[in-house]
């Protein structure tokens, strides 16, 4: 799912094929020469840092057997084991079924099953045939090693609580549990290793500990922890000595954690099968809304009831189809710092850059597509934006500039804001490239705002090639951004004061596929009108009507006018009259970034949700349409695009 | 006698952000622009304990620390990284490194990790 586990899963899986070889390169070097001692310690570490690697991946089954064969070739290093041909046999056995597990279980399978061989490591770990009669099998550990396999001291379970301010709570998870690992073995965390590297743990996390350390140590060791608020550890219940080899308390402890892990086990799935189900919830809502129409129809009480369970079941299915698509923003900032740093230093300027609300959860469609559109307005915010160290100072500003990427949720939307601290951008300027690349005409000077103007910089061909620079392009990049973002069914709104900086706004679905929309009718058709963008609907009679410059406006609220437009007009029916709305007409404010509109419809069919269905690319060039839906009684509704709909016609 | 800190970092604003906060306490500090700089001022002046950031040009923060823990077992190094560098940090504290911080920080939260360094003892 995330950049960052399959980034942290690829280095596992080389990582551990790397010391799979080695480790096997050491057995056959023991094999030649049993009384070389080198390849012993290379074993012995090579199945040490496996089992470390394996239990901070979550791959417990991984981690137990390299760790029977740590303890293994621990009793070789202490010269109580004999090396010949039947212990590198089995340790070689053993390294065959670390090769399996660990690509069983990194595809999160639990299929392949290595008891045996764990069984035969752990009966010859305990059952040496001794060089040296006086080293008993008993011997205890040394403490603060991982523990031999005979007695592996008691388990507990070590509650952890982060600081408040914490900022990287797993790095500080992962040392609290390294730490823990040095003084015995981990047999479990809860949450699963895995969420604890993806920070899926709120302050608190549980770790399950097999040592011969007092809980007292324990406690100290992790509390030295940086940003740890407080430890707590508590005996498990598990009782009496050990009674034989085979079955230690402490392996008992393991077995009964096994049924507890499956509880929150996570599974692996691909994108497509996500997508396809998505799919299918959407149809699923279509022929839903369909049978609430024949139940109007019927005017059946049994059907409706039936069909109010069904709505109620269908709802949280979708929510939960959609839920397991969202990933949070972090996923795909974390690249950013890297970068900017990177190109502030290719560029000689000094750029802090600073992150937030890297917890917000977007659709991962919509996550995968902003990334190289983010990308991009942080590098015209470096390269166009923040001003050389100099010419800052030479301002007033600090020398350092500031590069902001934040993320916050607004209602059913995501708003990303890329901001600088640099040197704005001019409306005037801007205003006369625009007409001078022929993209407006002087003229049209009067009626545009300085956002509207701002917006000439997404015109296809706004750069001209004199500030071209390699980091920023020809002017293929902001165009891009901006038909990148609409098609996410977003907006892109930029906000900029000469001589202090520029904001981009970036304001997104939450989900892609299912909107809530306002149905109207024009008249003669029925159109869909994205309910995130509605602010208000109004009777006509309750509004104020005036007339600037030639045109309608409602009078709002607070003495504000907002443009009004009939919807007959802007989609072109034949009959549409225009001027002033008939009376009967209704008003649908809408705030489309921060400008409001006004559009009169003949008829409000009611809130419904849609499922959006792309418009084949021949309609997609006509503007004003963000989609189609097929509606309960099987007629198909074009779902109209705010922020390019008043510009039809024009 | 007042302990000396070793801060490694590109940023001349960052060093001198860190120098403002140490020297306050009465650590002695000493300064090193990149990794390569940090190995050579380290058998220079052997400083109780080196901040290191961890993207640095010339040679990065990792690099450093590996060829400082190699020569010098005690060395205690602290990390300073930024958000979304947690592999790194991970890799870092793999390496040896005692502990971290993570840019932007309070000062208070910077003193309290170096004294906690100071006072441990590092991993050989």
């Amino acid at each position: 799912m995330s950049d960052d586990m399959s980034a942290y899963k690829d280095v596992f899986l080389s990582e551990s094929a790397e010391y799979i070889q080695s480790i096997t390169d050491g057995l056959l070097a023991l094999e030649s020469d049993p009384h070389d001692l080198e390849p012993v310690e290379t074993v012995f570490r090579g199945a040490h840092s496996l089992k470390g690697m394996s239990a901070a991946m979550g791959y417990e089954r991984t981690a137990e057997l390299t760790h029977k064969m740590e303890s293994l070739m621990d009793t070789v290093r202490q010269r109580v084991q004999p090396v010949d041909s039947s212990l590198i046999d089995l340790m070689l056995r053993a390294v065959d079924a670390v090769k399996e597990l660990i690509a069983d279980e990194s595809e999160g399978g639990a299929a392949v099953d290595v008891a045996d061989v764990v069984e035969q490591l752990v009966a010859r770990a305990s059952a040496p045939t001794p060089r040296d009669p006086s080293a008993s099998v008993g011997q205890p550990a040394a403490p603060g090693r991982a523990a031999g396999a005979h007695d592996e001291g008691l388990a507990y379970v070590v509650t952890i609580e982060l600081a408040e301010e914490c900022v990287l709570k797993s790095v500080r998870a992962y040392m609290a549990i390294k730490r823990l690992g040095h003084m015995g073995t981990v047999v479990e965390t809860r949450p699963s290793a895995r969420e604890i590297e993806d920070e899926q743990f709120d302050r608190s996390f549980e770790v399950v500990l097999q040592t011969h350390e007092s809980p007292e140590a324990v406690e100290k060791a992790v509390g030295a922890v940086s940003e740890v608020e407080s430890v707590k550890v508590a005996e498990m219940e598990v009782s009496g000595s050990p009674a034989s080899a085979e079955e230690t308390p402490a392996q008992a402890s393991v077995r009964k954690a096994v049924p507890k892990l499956a509880e929150t086990q996570t599974v692996r799935i691909s994108i497509g099968h996500l997508d396809n189900m998505v799919n299918l919830v959407g149809e699923l809502v279509i022929i839903r809304s369909r049978l609430e129409r024949i139940a109007r129809d019927m005017a059946s009480s049994d059907l409706a009831e039936t069909l109010s369970a069904l709505e109620q079941v269908s709802g949280e299915l979708q929510h939960e189809v959609m839920q397991t698509r969202m990933v949070p923003v972090g996923n795909i900032f974390n690249r950013f710092p890297r970068m900017v740093r990177d190109l502030a230093r290719d560029l000689g300027k000094d750029v802090g850059f600073e992150m937030q609300g890297l917890d917000i959860e977007l659709d991962r469609t919509v996550l995968d597509e902003i990334g190289d559109p983010i990308v991009h307005l942080l590098r015209n915010a470096i390269d166009h934006g923040i001003e050389d160290p100099a010419t800052r100072e030479a301002s007033g500003k600090a020398p350092r500039g500031c590069v902001r990427l934040s993320a916050m949720r607004e209602r059913d939307q995501v708003r990303i804001v890329v901001s600088d601290d640099g040197k704005g951008m001019d409306a005037d300027t801007i205003f006369s490239k625009a007409v001078e690349r022929g993209i407006c005409t002087a003229d049209e000077r009067q009626g545009l705002s300085e956002s509207d103007i701002f917006m000439f910089t997404c015109a296809p061909g706004f750069s001209t090639a004199a500030s071209a620079t390699k980091v920023s392009g020809r002017g293929v990049g902001m165009d891009v951004v901006k038909g990148k973002i609409e098609y996410l069914g977003g907006t892109l709104t930029i906000r900029s004061t000469p001589g202090e900086g520029t904001e981009m706004w970036l304001t997104l679905p939450l989900t892609l596929a299912i909107i809530q929309a306002l149905l109207v009718s024009s008249g003669e058709q029925v159109f869909a009108l994205p309910l995130s963008a509605v602010s208000e609907v109004l009777d006509l009679s309750e509004v104020r009507i005036k007339t600037v410059d030639g045109n309608p406006v409602v009078v709002l609220r607070d003495g504000a006018v907002a443009p009004l437009d009939r919807l007959d007009v802007l989609v072109g029916e034949p009959d549409a009259e225009h001027g002033v709305p008939g009376a009967e007409d209704q008003v649908v404010l809408m705030e489309i970034g921060e400008d409001v509109r006004a559009l009169a419809v003949r008829e409000l069919l009611g809130r419904q949700e849609i499922v959006i269905k792309p418009l084949s690319p021949l309609f997609k060039t006509l503007g004003g349409l963000g989609g189609a839906t097929v509606l309960g009684d099987g007629r198909v509704a074009l779902i109209l695009d705010p922020r390019t709909l008043f510009t039809m016609g024009r | 006698m007042s302990k000396t800190i070793l801060v490694v970092d590109d940023a001349a604003f960052m060093r001198m952000m860190i120098r403002d906060i140490l020297s306050k306490e009465g650590y002695v500090i000493h300064e090193a622009v990149n990794g390569r700089d940090a190995i050579e001022k380290y058998t220079e002046v052997h400083p109780d304990l080196v901040t290191m950031d961890i993207t640095m040009p010339e040679m990065g923060g990792i690099e450093a620390l590996r060829a400082i823990r190699d020569k010098d077992p005690a060395a205690r190094v602290l990390m300073v990284s930024a958000m979304g560098q947690q592999k790194m940090i991970v890799e870092a504290l793999e390496s040896g490194a005692m502990d971290f911080l993570v840019k932007p920080f309070q000062p208070t939260k910077v003193l309290e990790t170096v004294k906690k360094c100071l006072q441990s003892m590092p991993r050989v």
